[in-house]
């Protein structure tokens, strides 16, 4: 039920838009239940089948999706971060605004996008629990191999993501130093980051990564096909049970 | 729990689904249907546990009353897991296995005997899993050697590997199988002329397949979105450029009109009107705050940036990383299954060759752990029999007492 939960917390915190495009984990574990452990049929399997399915359609449409618009996306930031030397003079207040606008732009388009790598990563860990309680549940193997064909789809195939996401970190770095000059004689000092930053991208991104933690420190069924522990230790603070939303700034 | 929940309770949602499939093969955003696709080829023991003529039956009953196409997989103990269907350009979605069973029993099918010696125990430790494992003797022999044999062979087939990286620029072909050849879309292609995303081909050995496939989807790439703005650019811009053109001007084999028109539709919305898109509603609300923001409190504000910016790398970072393990988890299990299969197959052969003077393969290295992969439990149960039957090979000379030997390995069966 961990799991479970930490998907529910998962999907309450994502950018609204994506909430009923996650695994339906809940439903899939009762169906798994209903099936009968003594004669598991055929034709109960292939319906089971048929359900995962149509969620892994789901996950694919949905990721595709995103990744189009992610793409296109991309590219336009990149156009406007070029073009935004050239519309203004560095001293005009507009640029400034302008420059703050594209900075928080880049930051929730490189949040979103790891987000979305998140969301495949985070369906393909439940559909794998999924197969194994069926397996476990019914005696069949069915898990291997449904779970190579997974390996193979489009939702997890995130690989196109990735490199968008590490070019729009590279995007980042002028865009940022510029303004590390005024920083530096700056107070830091604790601000509301939902006035600033996307509230839900944010607060996703740190459920994605509690989940993560929690569920690798061990459990009843850890052994060698087990992940390892993960450990963040600069980030003590996702330990807090109930997490602001504001960072506190050391 | 609701007692009276029945599987009918989920069909609706099947239902839905399937209607909802049916929709955008209409809708257009699909290509043209393609011939069907599909097959995956499965490793072997999928059903060792299944009852031959009723399961025959309850497939056909099974297909014959519902619209919902049945998926079942189709096992073929000699081959390694499923091809690479899916790259940049078309794929095939889902697991769409086909149904395979004409008039032959599962004995057909499989390739092998089901009524054969270790069935039965198979069968046992199938359905009580691991722990069976775990009680019965074999699982003391777990130790760390395992290791050693894996990472000698962390890709059994190259097929796996080319598998993962989709993204790579080399077309991906899978020479494993019959079925398929997709085509990356690739600038780098010095090529000048066509760049193609071509469709799967239909698979060879399931023509008798009784399900359709699913309409491969149209996966876009920079590359490809490169050449879009090219062309829409030479069009005039994206307001006066139409789907048609574009489509000519790309001279992508492939890419149909469907495609270009939702694409166009998605850049003008990312470029004129960012507004609308949900994200950016949100968004525009706070930018008359930004602009009337003094220097400090526009430090504040890149703080946060760059502590978001922090942990969004670092899940970033971490999901990577677990996706790398997840793949090698996999990779291992495979191996294992592998090995599996092997040993059944040594087995088989045992039999066949009863009469012959034939010597036991070595056995391998045991592979358990507490809850490894499933098959891992079959490795054991040959284990088991092969281990038996070569002690009774080596104590005897004569062909009778070869045949003898089975009559312990019967006795084993019934415990």
């Amino acid at each position: 039920m961990k799991f479970g939960k930490r998907l529910k917390k998962q999907i309450d915190d994502t950018i609204p838009e994506w909430k009923d495009k996650f695994l339906s984990y809940k439903d899939l574990k009762k169906l798994v239940r209903f099936i009968s452990a003594a004669h598991p049929s055929t034709k109960a399997e292939a319906q089971f089948v048929e359900l995962l399915n149509s969620e892994i359609e789901k996950f694919n449409s949905f990721f595709i999706e995103q990744e189009e618009e992610f793409i296109i996306r991309q590219r336009e930031l990149q156009d406007r971060i070029e073009k935004l030397g050239e519309r203004f003079e560095p001293s005009d207040a507009e640029y400034a605004a302008e420059m703050a606008q594209t900075r928080k732009d880049i930051v929730n388009f490189h949040g979103e996008m790891v987000l979305l790598i998140n969301y495949s990563n985070v369906n393909y860990t439940g559909l794998a629990k999924i197969l194994k309680k069926y397996d476990k549940r019914t005696g069949r193997l069915l898990r291997l191999p449904f779970i190579e064909i997974v390996l193979k789809q489009p939702f997890f195939t995130t690989e196109l993501i990735s490199k968008l996401v590490k070019k729009c970190e590279t995007m980042m770095d002028p865009i940022f130093s510029l303004a590390s000059a005024v920083e530096d004689q700056a107070e830091t000092k604790e601000m509301d980051s939902a006035a600033i930053a996307e509230p839900s991208i944010f607060k996703n991104t740190v459920a994605a990564l509690v989940t993560m933690q929690e569920l690798r420190k061990g459990s009843s069924t850890y052994g060698h096909f087990s992940l390892p522990p993960l450990n963040l230790p600069e980030f003590d603070f996702l330990q807090s049970p109930s997490l602001p939303s504001p960072i506190p700034i050391q | 729990m609701n007692s009276s929940l029945t599987l009918a309770n989920f069909l609706p949602v099947q239902k839905l689904n399937m209607n909802h499939l049916q929709n955008t093969q209409i809708s257009g955003l699909m290509s043209s249907p393609l011939p069907g696709i599909t097959t995956p080829v499965i490793p072997g023991n999928c059903y060792s546990n299944m009852q031959n003529s009723e399961s025959t039956f309850t497939q056909r009953e099974a297909r014959a009353n519902s619209t919902i196409p049945q998926v079942i997989p189709m096992c073929n103990s000699g081959s390694l897991a499923a091809t690479s269907l899916f790259s940049s350009g078309f794929y095939s979605s889902g697991y769409s296995p086909q149904i395979n069973w004409p008039g032959e029993s599962v004995q057909g099918v499989l390739g092998y005997d089901l009524d054969n010696i270790n069935s039965g125990k198979i069968q046992d430790i199938m359905k009580h899993g691991s722990d069976a494992v775990l009680n019965s003797d074999v699982a003391g022999l777990m130790d760390g050697s395992w290791r050693q044999i894996l990472d000698g062979t962390a890709v059994t087939d190259s097929q796996g590997k080319v598998a993962y990286s989709v993204s790579e620029e080399a077309t991906n072909t899978s020479d494993q199988n019959q079925q398929l050849s997709l085509c990356h879309v690739s600038k780098s292609n010095s090529n000048n002329n066509i760049n193609e995303i071509c469709c799967a081909a239909s698979p060879s050995s399931s023509s008798n397949a009784a399900i359709p496939a699913r309409p491969p989807r149209m996966r876009w790439t920079q590359e490809l979105h490169e050449r879009f703005v090219e062309a829409v650019n030479k069009l005039g811009g994206s307001e006066k450029a139409t789907p048609k053109g574009v489509l000519k001007l790309m001279n992508v084999d492939g890419l149909n009109i469907y495609h270009v028109k939702s694409h166009l539709q998605k850049y003008r919305t990312a470029r004129f009107r960012p507004e609308l898109s949900p994200e950016e509603e949100r968004k525009s609300a706070r930018l008359e705050d930004l602009q009337s923001l003094d220097p400090e409190k526009a430090n504040d504000i890149n703080e946060a940036l760059r502590a978001q910016m922090e942990v969004q790398k670092k899940l970033h970072e971490q999901l990577e990383h677990q996706r790398k393990l997840q793949l090698q988890m996999e990779e291992q299990c495979k191996y294992l299954q592998m090995i599996v299969e092997k040993q059944q197959q040594s087995i088989d052969q045992l039999k066949l060759n009863k009469c012959t003077n034939i010597k036991l393969p070595s056995s391998e290295k045991l592979l358990t752990s507490e809850n490894g992969c499933d098959e891992i439990n079959q490795v054991d149960a040959s284990e088991e029999m092969s281990r038996q039957i070569g002690q009774k090979h080596k104590t005897s000379e004569s062909d009778n007492s070869i045949c003898g030997a089975f009559s312990p390995m019967k006795r084993a069966r019934g415990d």
